[in-house]
């Protein structure tokens, strides 16, 4: 039988070989990055531009087709959803772009190489509610240097979720699946409220203070957008205020979902390992980069899907290289495949069914008091 | 001298982008207009015309100019190598608006560095058409008060330091100038027809050519400035050229108790290549002079201790994240030196951008702004 974290340990000498391969990689694509890669990302703003124009306009084209206002012969009220939803897809496409390919990644600091003061990671803000600084260090800095690290990385679960045996059961989590469908609906609000340490306020370690900073810019940037997307955007359609406020809403809803999903299918698919903070204590860089391939997730799939994902269905790629643009993670698969192949580590990949079925059966289960006490042989989250 | 953007937003338009950039919060209207304005506060210029001077130089006219600049300013050029923006610092060799009027366009000259990368790029392959970003005109290498009341002056250049002084000549100056030029070989003298027709023109400009030859020797032209110059005492000195001769005029000036009469403008050395000092395994060896600029630290260090350790051990205490060159929390301007990624070996020259202090260790004398 499998462990129930297929956690891998590697030799002292294998781990520093290791990390010696990882970084001639990093280096290797490093040195080639130019124009080519400025033309994509160039091209990704200007389609996004496009999608997020096209949107709206699709949205408020659909006003006219509402048979209860205008009777003509195009009115009907299957033309109108249609249109409305096509509207309101778009417009999500754009916002999906923009946070996930965009956002994320120019976040990370990927394109900082470029030198330009328009796409960088210090002056980057995203289409979210989530403030881009406070973003910088609840993923850039907590996340992605406690990947799966329960405890200390808070994506674990997101502070309200149990996904794994190490967090210790309460009966709070059995009706964890309903809080699953919540966040992943507001997963926005979710993710701008990650940066507070909820765990450390509650038990004292942390002021409330700390609370209060965060939600002033958190406020000032929320208010922009709610402004935007349910008050300024609708207002233009006069008397239809209500189908434009209603479409953004999808909008921002599918935005949600999506994002949910793929940040999900990141890390908690089955067979992905989590950790302990004693098992991290003071890990070598090639342990460092032995947990993230361990606890990361890529998903199949094709290049549109790749881009839609922000190519976070490269999860591994990106725990082991953030700061690479994200347009070489495909490219450069293989050759952390065969690495992990070299040292005996595992490489999760799954078709999207496969990673968000495991996902969603992972939260399910573990609602129940899974892995208490005995912890290796009752239960199994590996296939 | 902080100069605003290429287009401050004023009235109705100012008013029509705020209410646009709340519909497209958080980019801006102009983004979707092709148009916008640097976070730094420079803007896009695009080459509108090439000229090629002497040999190995070039003057490129850029368009939209800055609003307004004095004559002996300098602008920081960015342009696209490869998909990366490089940045380099060139004096504005046009003349600047008179008052109250707009510049359409504005020259900057540049002539190739021997060992440059970017210089002989430029010169070479400039053409019309070629984007590139303008940061605020800067420097304070400027005449002291334009118009009436300007004493004498002696201008004093050496090779592309006629750049910044061009800027003035082409402009109303209405004072008794005299100026020494000093360049290697007749051939490589740039602006020499237009500085000889304006010789010719107004009686009060003087010029003269000093060929020095391959082999400089900057005593012998100190002794010529002093030679061609004997009321040194009665003129406002702008000097621009290498480090060593306006070393030597300072000197000078200092010595004849006239130091408040010199003004000098230096391109500086450019980015030498990085002196790769014994980097011993053994030893505790001292290979680089680190300071902290803002915070006043220098620290000796040995090419293999990190920026972020080194400020620590100083007792600073930088902002950092991760501490493995993931997370960007502790970037901070590197303005002088080089530093080596110690993960990947690669250098970074100092072109005005940040380093990550975690994953980067000094290989020349270093400067970060912290």
């Amino acid at each position: 039988m499998s462990r129930v974290h297929p956690r891998q340990k590697l030799s002292p000498a294998d781990a520093e070989a290791f990390a010696a391969d990882v970084d001639a990689l990093h280096a290797k694509v490093r040195k080639t990055l130019g124009a080519r890669d400025r033309n994509y990302l160039l091209r990704v703003i200007r389609v996004q531009k496009i999608i997020a124009v096209a949107g709206r306009a699709v949205i408020f084209a659909s006003v006219p087709l509402m048979p209860w206002f205008f009777h003509h012969a195009l009115a009907s009220k299957a033309a109108f959803l249609c249109v409305a939803l096509a509207g309101a897809v778009l417009l999500s496409l754009a916002k999906i772009l923009e946070n996930m390919e965009l956002g994320h990644n120019i976040l990370h600091g990927q394109w900082d190489w470029m030198n330009d003061p328009e796409i960088h990671s210090s002056s980057w803000e995203w289409d979210n509610v989530c403030v881009a600084a406070q973003w910088k260090h609840s993923h850039n800095v907590v996340h992605h240097t406690w990947t799966n690290v329960v405890g200390k990385d808070r994506d674990v679960g997101y502070q309200v979720l149990r996904v794994t045996d190490e967090q210790p059961w309460h009966w709070a989590y059995l009706p964890q699946m309903f809080y699953t469908i919540i966040l992943a609906l507001l997963f926005q609000w979710g993710v701008g409220l990650h940066d507070i340490d909820f765990e450390n306020v509650r038990n004292g370690k942390l002021p409330k203070a700390a609370i209060d900073a965060h939600m002033v810019a958190m406020k000032a940037k929320a208010t922009r957008q709610l402004l935007k997307d349910y008050v300024l955007w609708p207002l233009l359609a006069g008397p239809f205020f209500v189908v434009v406020l209603a479409a953004n809403l999808v909008a921002n809803g599918l935005r949600n979902i999506w994002a949910f999903i793929v940040i999900f299918c990141g890390h908690f698919p089955s067979g992905v390992a989590m950790y302990t903070a004693e098992e991290t204590e003071n890990e070598s860089r090639g342990d460092f980069f032995a947990r993230q391939v361990s606890g990361s997730c890529n998903i199949s799939g094709g290049g549109l899907f790749h881009v839609m994902t922000g190519n976070l269905s490269h999860q591994v790629e990106h725990h082991l290289f953030p700061d690479l643009p994200s347009n070489r993670y495909g490219e450069i698969a293989p050759c952390v495949r065969e690495l992990t192949q070299k040292y005996g580590l595992p490489y999760n990949e799954g078709s999207f069914t496969r990673q968000l079925g495991t996902t969603f059966w992972n939260i399910l289960k573990h609602s129940f008091p899974t892995g208490q006490k005995t912890t290796s042989t009752t239960t199994t989250t590996t296939t | 001298m902080e100069t605003e953007p290429r287009e401050q937003p004023t009235g109705l338009r100012a008013r029509a982008l705020a209410v646009a950039s709340l519909f497209v919060a958080p980019r801006s209207p102009l983004d979707y207009l092709r148009a916008s304005a640097l976070p730094s506060g420079g803007h896009r210029a695009r080459v509108v015309a090439t000229r090629a001077e002497c040999e190995g130089t070039a003057t490129l006219t850029l368009s939209p100019a800055p609003r307004t600049w004095s004559a002996g300013q300098h602008v920081d050029l960015s342009v696209l190598v490869d998909g990366a923006y490089q940045t380099r610092t060139f004096s504005i060799s046009s003349a600047p608006p008179a008052a109250s009027a707009r510049a359409r366009t504005f020259d900057v000259t540049i002539r190739a560095a021997a060992h440059g990368r970017l210089t002989p790029m430029l010169v070479r392959d400039a053409k019309v058409g070629d984007d590139v970003r303008v940061s605020p005109p800067a420097g304070c290498f400027v005449l002291p008060d334009a118009g009436a009341g300007m004493g004498p002056l002696l201008f004093v250049t050496a090779g592309s330091g006629i750049t910044p002084v061009m800027s003035m000549l082409r402009g109303s100056l209405s004072s008794d100038v005299l100026h020494v030029h000093f360049e290697r070989t007749r051939d490589r003298i740039i602006f020499g027809s237009e500085l000889d027709a304006l010789a010719k023109a107004d009686p009060s400009y003087r010029r003269t050519c000093e060929l020095t030859g391959a082999e400089v020797n900057v005593d012998q032209m100190l002794a010529r400035i002093r030679a061609l110059c004997p009321d040194l005492h009665t003129r406002q000195t702008f000097a621009c050229g290498p480090a060593p001769l306006l070393d030597a005029m300072r000197a000078l000036y200092t010595e004849l108790e006239i130091e408040d009469h010199l003004h000098t403008e230096s391109f500086g050395a450019p980015a030498a290549p990085p002196a790769i000092r014994a980097l011993a395994h053994d030893a505790e060896t001292t290979v680089a002079r680190l300071s902290f600029t803002r915070s006043q630290v220098n620290v000796d260090a040995d090419g293999r201790t990190s920026l972020l350790v080194l400020a620590e051990r100083a007792g600073l205490k930088p902002a950092h994240g991760c501490r493995r060159g993931l997370c960007r929390s502790c970037v901070a301007p590197l303005r002088k030196g080089t530093v080596r990624d110690l993960r990947t070996g690669m250098d970074t020259v100092a072109t005005g951008g940040g380093v990550q202090m975690c994953i980067n260790a000094p290989v020349t004398d270093v400067e970060i702004d912290l």
